[in-house]
């Protein structure tokens, strides 16, 4: 079997602990319990990408997943889950349970990242070939512009189904009130 | 981004500059009507566009590392747009039933072209991804389209997990083939190295990705479910738009894997996995669509069946037929989307009933007797779908037996057949109930024949029009396959 060099070591941990939180995300019952590892989950990632030498993608995963797109979660959760099927499975006390897996993994997480940081060795390695935020703006607005144009579109699309699904029933209602001779067909 | 790039990407820019101006548009004033023409229009345009690219069937022009415009892509997209603009002729009937302004449907019906429009063109796993997500996105807006109709949030959510989970596949296999050959372009950098087992993966991930939108044999679950479920004219937009851009950009991205046809990275296999899914496409979908009672879940069946056979121009086994491939795909999907246009012109024309879900095949009890044109026109659509000589969908199939006798792929053949023989009762029937006066049966079936409503004179040409093309091209194949035969 061959030998794993310290950082190979360090970025199957954290991949590993990616993987775990990633499953205890799907098989959660509490979605609050999910969301954290969900997270953990995300943070791991970004360790991942960090340990590949890829500083800029690790802070735009914490960054856009775990800062802005979870929040949004948060939000959404907050605002449907209070149903009784939502509150079924929830914990009676707030105890220690609900976070301590997840802070546990984070813990680990941030030893990983103290340890990485802390050995000179590992940041030589590390620093050798870095992308920066300028390379990946040049790649972005030179070569592969039309991909950006094209995302636009797409959340446009995503921005437009969405407006449709969430659109109030009752518009319909409320033009027939004021047209109530148009009325076909239903 | 040179002059020359701009003007064999316009197509898709006029499109994609139509998007922006409709969002204009619709601030400005909101009618149905006005959107519907502005759409047309667009798509008139990109027709033009595409029609007039001076651009040879075999020739390419690479537009930055993403996109590739080639004649068999340039005629995917003039089919798609086709195929579009009678999507939104059908719209305008369909939803004219509610009372609402309906200006965020041509929208994303734009954005689906769009996004069809960027896979056939693409060179690169970026823009195919990219495509595949605007492709998908804005056909789930479109099918939960009609909110309150029966079946409508069902199918939306059944196409949206689905094509989710198939699109990360599709990741997962891009990554997997990006770890091996370092390019995420089409044509990879070093043909004759050996990649190893996880190329392989990657390939058969992506295939898994591509067969869920093609719904594929054991893929396709979605599909019958998802058909009935989606209006009449989103159906038609599956069956024929998603259909054909997906198709094409698996032949892009296949035949420009030149390894296929050596001895590394073992080709053999992923022939084999690709005529194993064939095989079972046609045998499960044509054994499926037997017993269906509904056109839209029947036209699904039969729709499985279609891709399955063909999935046969993949199989070649030597570069020289890689034309003649072209030449029978481009063929097969012009025939099969010129009967499905006029197999879903039709239903839209009878359907008496606002639940489109609810179709059955005894609603065109003596068709023939009431209308004989629409009678005519599904009757030429039918017979082109089954493979009877003198239409369009024969001489598809005999291209495809044509490439499959030279890859001397017999379990194909043989599979062909036995589908198409089993293809013929389910489409026979529905030609025996458009002829059928109903007078033996007992009297609860007179609630289905309600009298139609006398077609417009617009209705009544475009009926004549896809008569007259379907026979036409049926008897004079050669007017057509010439616009895609190398010069």
């Amino acid at each position: 079997m061959m030998m794993l060099s310290p950082l190979q070591l360090m970025f199957y941990l954290a991949a590993l602990l990616a993987i775990i939180a990633s499953l205890k995300v799907i098989s959660g019952k509490n979605s609050v319990h999910s969301l954290l590892y969900l997270v953990v989950s995300l943070l791991a990632v970004a360790v991942c990408f960090y340990l590949m030498g890829a500083p800029f993608a690790a802070g735009l995963e914490v960054i856009v997943y775990a800062g802005a797109i979870l929040v949004l979660f948060v939000f959404a959760i907050m605002m449907f889950g209070l149903g009784q099927d939502e509150t079924l499975y929830t914990p009676k006390i707030a105890s220690l349970s609900i976070w301590i897996g997840p802070s546990c993994i984070a813990i680990i997480l941030l030893a990983q990242l103290v340890f990485v940081i802390d050995s000179s060795e590992l940041q030589e390695k590390l620093t050798v070939n870095i992308i920066s935020a300028k390379q990946v703006g040049a790649l972005l607005y030179g070569p592969y512009l039309l991909a950006v144009e094209i995302a636009s579109f797409l959340l446009l699309a995503g921005l437009i189904a969405g407006y449709h699904f969430a659109k109030p029933d009752g518009q319909d209602d409320h033009l027939r009130l004021h047209q109530p001779s148009n009325e076909k067909g239903e | 981004m040179t002059l020359m790039m701009l003007h064999n990407l316009l197509p898709l820019l006029i499109v994609a500059f139509g998007i922006v101006l409709s969002l204009l548009l619709i601030a400005w004033h909101r009618s149905q009507k006005i959107i519907l023409i502005f759409t047309l229009l667009i798509f008139a345009c990109a027709l033009l566009a595409s029609i007039s690219l001076p651009i040879n069937i075999n020739e390419s022009v690479q537009v930055t590392a993403l996109l590739k415009v080639d004649g068999y892509g340039n005629f995917a997209v003039i089919l798609v747009l086709l195929a579009s603009m009678a999507v939104s002729l059908l719209s305008s009937k369909w939803l004219t039933n509610s009372l609402e302004v309906h200006d965020e449907y041509f929208v994303l019906i734009q954005l689906v072209v769009l996004g069809a429009g960027i896979l056939v063109m693409s060179d690169h796993f970026a823009a195919l991804f990219l495509g595949f997500e605007l492709l998908s996105i804005a056909l789930v807006g479109l099918v939960g389209y009609g909110k309150n109709c029966q079946f409508s949030v069902e199918s939306s959510f059944k196409y949206l997990i689905l094509s989710a989970s198939a699109s990360s596949f599709m990741l997962l296999g891009i990554a997997f083939i990006y770890s091996q050959t370092g390019s995420l372009s089409f044509a990879p950098a070093n043909i004759d190295s050996d990649y190893g087992l996880f190329y392989q993966a990657g390939m058969l991930l992506f295939l898994v990705g591509i067969a869920f939108k093609l719904s594929l044999a054991p893929f396709h679950f979605w599909t019958p479910d998802v058909y009935q479920g989606s209006p009449v004219p989103i159906t038609l937009l599956l069956a024929s738009v998603s259909k054909v851009a997906m198709f094409i950009v698996l032949m892009k991205y296949w035949f420009s894997q030149s390894y296929i046809f050596s001895e590394h990275n073992g080709g053999e296999k992923m022939l084999l996995i690709i005529s194993l899914l064939a095989i079972t496409s046609m045998l499960v979908g044509n054994a499926l669509a037997l017993k269906q009672q509904n056109i839209k879940r029947l036209l699904a069946y039969s729709s499985i069946a279609h891709i399955g056979y063909l999935l046969i121009v993949l199989l070649i086994v030597s570069p020289q037929s890689i034309e003649l491939a072209w030449q029978g795909a481009l063929f097969y999907l012009s025939a099969y989307v010129l009967a499905t246009i006029s197999i879903f012109t039709a239903l839209v024309l009878t359907q008496a009933k606002n639940d489109s879900a609810m179709m059955q095949i005894k609603d065109w009890q003596g068709l023939f007797w009431q209308h004989r044109s629409l009678a005519l026109l599904i009757i030429v659509a039918v017979l082109s779908l089954a493979g009877i000589p003198l239409t369009m969908g024969f001489i598809g199939k005999f291209y495809l037996l044509n490439i499959a006798v030279q890859a001397q792929q017999w379990w194909l053949i043989g599979a062909l057949i036995i589908g198409s023989g089993i293809g013929l009762f389910y489409y026979l029937n529905i030609i025996f109930i458009v002829f059928h006066t109903g007078q033996e049966t007992n009297s609860n079936s007179k609630e289905h024949i309600l009298p139609l409503p006398a077609l417009k004179f617009m209705q009544k040409l475009t009926v004549i029009t896809l008569i007259f093309l379907g026979v036409f091209w049926g008897v004079l194949p050669d007017t057509l396959s010439e616009l895609f035969a190398v010069k």
